[in-house]
């Protein structure tokens, strides 16, 4: 939806994100956010953003979530300075919850990434989508979406409306 | 054409040994892949720094000094002004980054002295392997320019092209990849697309080049389909021009970290060949670095 949002952006997007978590029944969700720190431009606006994020958790503009440390998958797999030595050794427990992206030329990418190589790498991949913070939940397939997969994202929308409606908030 | 990395070891196996220097080599990863590179018969090793913390490694690693040339040097900075002084003088084919430090690594390859390269000729060209299409299949940029403008994506496309022809790829099909199909006059990435894709029509890049594209679209014939789009590189992709880096750096991540697929690459835009040690590669694809950089001297098909 946002082709490159502000920090204040991010923050909503985190937000509205660990809201559908919630109803989807996860209690604190890991948010990791994805930057392209790689040792070579401290500079980044996507660093810059992190630790602004950091900061508005810490100081209670952000709540019922944690944020990883780290600025990449490999931060949040092997820490700081670490490599990956066997590819077979990667602890999936590690993986974040929600990844927030910097802007949505990633974002795209990521929630089709599956497409990129869907027998090799990706297969078992799942994509569902929703729009929220909307008002009400909103159902946005892609053209290129199967039936079954707008199936499971209708049901997305009706479980949301479902806890909205039980606890009075707006999706 | 050069279907995997097996095939394009193998390759590289057919040319002669090169010399490659590697500054302060002391890791359990660095040694392994140099030592790795030399038993497949691709380097002749030049390693620059402590003599006798490099052996004691290399030993407890269980390898030996066999084949390499080690010259001595207790300041990890002075190996990596020294081991760019000896590819400066011709001595060596190609440099490994080894242990040094990434950013002081490319500092002092870009430095203005040595030649090497120019930070602007500069990007890197991930590889990844389709087994199931029998095939490879390359992202760029994936580590170097951050926010290319047009000019610098002719240039990225441009170096990606050169590393297709490596591996035996000829005009390849390029997809610059986009939010949509349709031009978006707020997404730059749509607008970039869509002047490559007029340049390569009208023969200024030697590539076939179709955007903007999704990944849907540019990965499946059947998905552009299902859009109404009828693209000449759908489901045929050689290579993927991610719009920025925090897209390029993070897909790679994603395929690696999240996909499992053990992705290779190239430094590409430079005089001789440079071999990076980047943490979205694992251990076993600096051999094919290495290999890619073999083949690059053997075809001449360097800046």
């Amino acid at each position: 939806m946002a082709i490159a949002p502000d920090f204040q952006s991010k923050i909503e997007i985190i937000r509205n994100t660990v809201d559908l978590f919630s109803h989807l029944g996860y209690d604190n969700p890991r948010v990791g956010v994805l930057t392209a720190e790689r040792g070579l431009n401290p500079e980044l606006d996507s660093v810059r953003d992190t630790v602004k994020i950091k900061e508005a958790l810490a100081n209670g503009e952000l709540k019922g979530c944690s944020i990883e440390d780290g600025l990449s998958i490999s931060d949040f797999l092997f820490g700081r300075d670490g490599f990956l030595e066997e590819s077979d050794k990667i602890d999936f427990s590690l993986i974040p919850d929600i990844f927030l992206v910097h802007n949505v030329e990633f974002g795209n990418i990521f929630s089709k990434i599956d497409s990129l190589s869907a027998e090799d790498y990706f297969s078992g991949w799942e994509r569902h989508g929703i729009i929220t913070g909307a008002g009400i939940p909103t159902v946005v397939p892609s053209r290129a979406d199967k039936h079954n997969t707008i199936v499971t994202d209708i049901a997305l929308g009706v479980l949301i409306a479902r806890e909205e409606e039980a606890t009075g908030n707006d999706a | 054409m050069m279907h995997s990395f097996s095939e394009i070891l193998a390759e590289a196996q057919k040319g002669e040994r090169r010399i490659m220097v590697t500054p302060n080599p002391q890791s359990k990863r660095v040694l392994t892949a140099v030592n790795d590179a030399r038993a497949s018969g691709l380097i002749a090793p030049v390693l620059v720094g402590n003599r006798n913390l490099i052996e004691k490694s290399l030993f407890a690693l269980g390898l030996n000094t066999e084949g390499c040339r080690i010259i001595n040097e207790y300041d990890p900075l002075q190996a990596l002004k020294k081991s760019i002084e000896i590819t400066d003088r011709g001595e060596a084919d190609m440099i490994f980054q080894g242990d040094a430090n990434i950013r002081e690594f490319l500092d002092a390859v870009t430095d203005e002295k040595s030649g090497i390269a120019e930070v602007g000729d500069l990007s890197y060209s991930s590889l990844f392997e389709l087994p199931s299409e029998n095939r490879v299949s390359f992202f760029t940029d994936t580590y170097i320019q951050e926010f290319p403008d047009l000019k610098q994506k002719v240039n990225i496309l441009t170096n990606a092209i050169s590393l297709a022809n490596v591996i035996g790829i000829e005009k390849p099909k390029i997809a610059a990849l986009s939010l949509v199909e349709m031009i978006n006059l707020n997404a730059q990435s749509s607008l970039d697309a869509a002047i490559l894709s007029k340049m390569s029509e009208r023969g200024q890049l030697d590539a076939i080049i179709d955007g903007p594209l999704d990944v849907d679209c540019a990965s499946s014939f059947e998905r552009a389909r299902r859009k109404g789009l009828n693209s000449s590189v759908s489901g045929k992709v050689d290579i993927y021009l991610l719009h920025d880096i925090e897209s390029g750096f993070s897909t790679v991540e994603v395929f690696t970290f999240l996909g499992g697929a053990g992705t290779a690459g190239a430094l590409m835009g430079s005089k001789i060949p440079v071999v990076l040690n980047l943490r979205f590669e694992p251990t076993d694809s600096i051999l094919i670095d290495i290999a890619l950089a073999n083949l690059r001297i053997q075809e001449g098909i360097l800046l």
